[in-house]
């Protein structure tokens, strides 16, 4: 027993030594300098970045760098938590973006969270699969048994939704559709909050704050326009796609989205919803599909023969893997939009081309 | 010693400190009445609780895991005694079906990425009231292992000779198995439905590899289960990575240890 119970022991010290020669020689996170700043998320991180060049003694961190895509089975790190519990203030989403949130900051008393999308009015998400975004009220439904006939229109307080955007039919669950960055309106409702918090903890450099929002601001609103000008060329039509914030995105083109499928990696398409899809595209003549960069073949496969119909692949820009490294942090934002309004414009331009041809 | 001026920290190593030494009893009595596959189940059995949960609209879904755990663990116990066909087979349609329905209803529209944390837990965000829940699954624990050891390990030895001892089987059984349901779903989310057997199991079977008696068996599958708790929980820290699986790998190295050292200590 005793020589048995050394053994164990020893084994044990044995792993502790271990334990503690990484710990050694892991470095721990950096210091903390001056004020800290964390963003949970991606587009958040970029907007802060924007608004906070230059300032002095204020370090911003993102939480999930090495995430890929969406937030929402994103699991807190020890390093996050490290980053958080040391943070002055903390930067979100919103919408329901981030589940993780309620329990972390409630082990990180004293830390400020600002939720940078508060105000905005979210179209409501995709719950289940029946659910698909309905269609303006007034839009043609003739011939066709539609799934959303039945629409309900009980529920009063979202009315402004019902008349101007596309919603999904299954309001009991409140999910909300918190892809707003890709709203250019969004992401400049987002650029103020993150102003006027930055302002709040740091009112030393209030100044510096106010002209790079004041500079960036410009910038999107030329963005803006360039997806205003298109929405004349473009508006009227109706599409699939595959990631629910390209609801926005078209939405500021004038392009009906007829269904939102969101994919990610635990996502399989049913064959339901394969056939429904189809079903639809065919009905209201759909020509274009959209997708994310890492979908987009997939959806080609499955749907591109079968509805005759192009997939288009569209920066999510809601990481830093992929795309963004191209043009870097600081152009990012603006460059991937740009490039996402031409690639939706080429995609048009040749689908009809095509059916023109045919 | 610098992760401890975290909060975070603080409970997990706390969280730890009750867990670790629970799950070295009950992984000794899982292992010894041969249940490792019953326990993995009823783990597996969580995502149908969870589903029932959501489509009943309870805002939390532990009492609705609790109560569906406990029900399919009783009906799981009732199977194995009346049906004819093999336990593990059994055990394995219970597993499978308890996941697919979890599956079917969480995975709507895609969505099944909200409740994917219950895979690999997260012991980080765990706070202080569900500690305290912890330590009552902790001191339930001990109470049942006071009262029911012998009867219990009379039970996996020989089933007929405990009845002939006046032993009510069917009773300890499902004690037994409630008990494990109980404390599978109380700790399911901070340790994850994918490793919370390699916890339950790996202290008790390390430990059998080098144990000769009953004493030796439970004293080091506790010590070894609290070491591998704590230093994976560690480790993790410095290595940001996820703690649970890291506490896994520290366990599963104990066990490979003890497994090449067992010839040496063979009487």
């Amino acid at each position: 027993m005793k020589k048995k119970l050394l053994f164990v022991l020893a084994m044990i010290l044995a792993a502790t030594g271990i334990t503690a020669l990484i710990g050694v020689a892991a470095k721990g996170p950096a210091k903390k300098e001056g004020k800290r700043v964390v963003t949970s998320f991606y587009p958040v991180y970029l907007l802060t970045q924007k608004v906070a060049e230059g300032a002095k003694g204020v370090e911003v961190w993102n939480l999930t760098s090495n995430h890929s895509g969406c937030l929402h089975d994103y699991t807190l790190k020890t390093q996050d938590m490290r980053l958080l519990s040391e943070a002055e203030l903390f930067l979100i989403n919103g919408g329901g973006m981030e589940l993780f949130l309620e329990k972390a900051a409630k082990e990180c008393k004293g830390l400020k969270i600002i939720d940078t999308s508060e105000g905005f009015e979210f179209l409501a998400g995709v719950e289940h699969h029946h659910d698909h975004a309905a269609e303006e009220d007034e839009h043609d439904h003739e011939g066709h048994d539609h799934v959303d006939e039945d629409h309900d229109h009980e529920a009063e307080d979202h009315d402004h939704e019902e008349e101007s955007h596309n919603e999904a039919e299954d309001h009991d669950h409140g999910e909300r559709n918190a892809h707003l960055w890709l709203d250019v309106d969004g992401y400049l409702l987002q650029l103020t909050r993150i102003e006027a918090a930055l302002c709040e903890m740091d009112p030393a450099q209030e100044e510096l704050y106010h002209r790079n929002a004041a500079n960036y601001r410009k910038e999107l609103m030329c963005l803006r326009q360039d997806y205003a000008d298109a929405k004349a060329l473009l508006s009227g039509r109706d599409t699939v796609v595959f990631h629910e914030g390209f609801v926005y995105l078209l939405n500021m083109l004038g392009i009906e989205t007829l269904h939102c499928l969101p994919m990610d990696s635990e996502t399989q398409i049913s064959a339901g919803e394969a056939a429904e899809i189809i079903e639809e595209c065919a009905l209201h003549g759909v020509t274009v599909l959209f997708a994310t960069e890492d979908y987009a073949e997939m959806i080609q496969r499955t749907f591109g023969t079968e509805t005759g119909c192009r997939v288009v692949a569209l920066h999510a820009i809601d990481s830093s893997m992929g795309a963004l490294g191209k043009y870097g942090e600081k152009e990012g934002y603006l460059e991937l939009m740009r490039e996402n309004l031409n690639r939706i414009k080429e995609a048009y331009g040749k689908a009809e081309t095509d059916q023109r041809a045919n | 010693m610098e992760f401890l001026n975290y909060g975070f920290m603080k409970n997990a190593l706390l969280a730890v400190l009750i867990i670790t030494p629970l799950f070295g009893i009950l992984g000794t009595m899982i292992v010894n009445n041969r249940m490792a596959f019953f326990s993995d189940a009823l783990g597996h059995s969580a995502l149908t609780g969870m589903a029932i949960g959501v489509l009943l609209g309870f805002s939390g879904t532990g009492v609705p895991m609790l109560l569906f755990a406990l029900a399919f663990a009783l009906l799981l116990t009732y199977m194995k005694r009346k049906s004819t066909a093999s336990t593990d087979t059994l055990i394995s349609v219970f597993s499978s079906l308890g996941t697919a329905i979890g599956l079917v209803v969480l995975s709507r529209g895609g969505n099944f990425s909200k409740y994917s944390a219950l895979l690999v837990g997260d012991i980080l965000s765990i706070t202080a009231k569900e500690i305290l829940y912890l330590l009552g699954a902790l001191v339930l624990t001990l109470v049942f292992w006071l009262v029911f050891f012998n009867r219990l390990h009379a039970v996996s030895v020989n089933q007929s000779l405990a009845k002939s001892k006046g032993i009510s089987v069917r009773l300890i059984e499902d004690l037994f198995a409630m008990l494990i349901a109980v404390i599978v779903m109380l700790s399911i989310r901070w340790v994850g439905i994918l490793i919370i057997n390699a916890l339950l199991i790996l202290p008790a079977a390390a430990s059998a590899n080098i144990s000769s008696n009953m004493r030796e068996y439970h004293l080091f599958s506790v010590i070894l289960s609290v070491a591998s708790g704590v230093l994976g929980l560690v480790l993790s820290y410095y290595l940001n990575a996820a703690a649970g699986p890291t506490i896994v790998i520290v366990s599963a190295v104990f066990f490979l240890v003890t497994l090449l050292a067992k010839p040496f200590f063979a009487e």
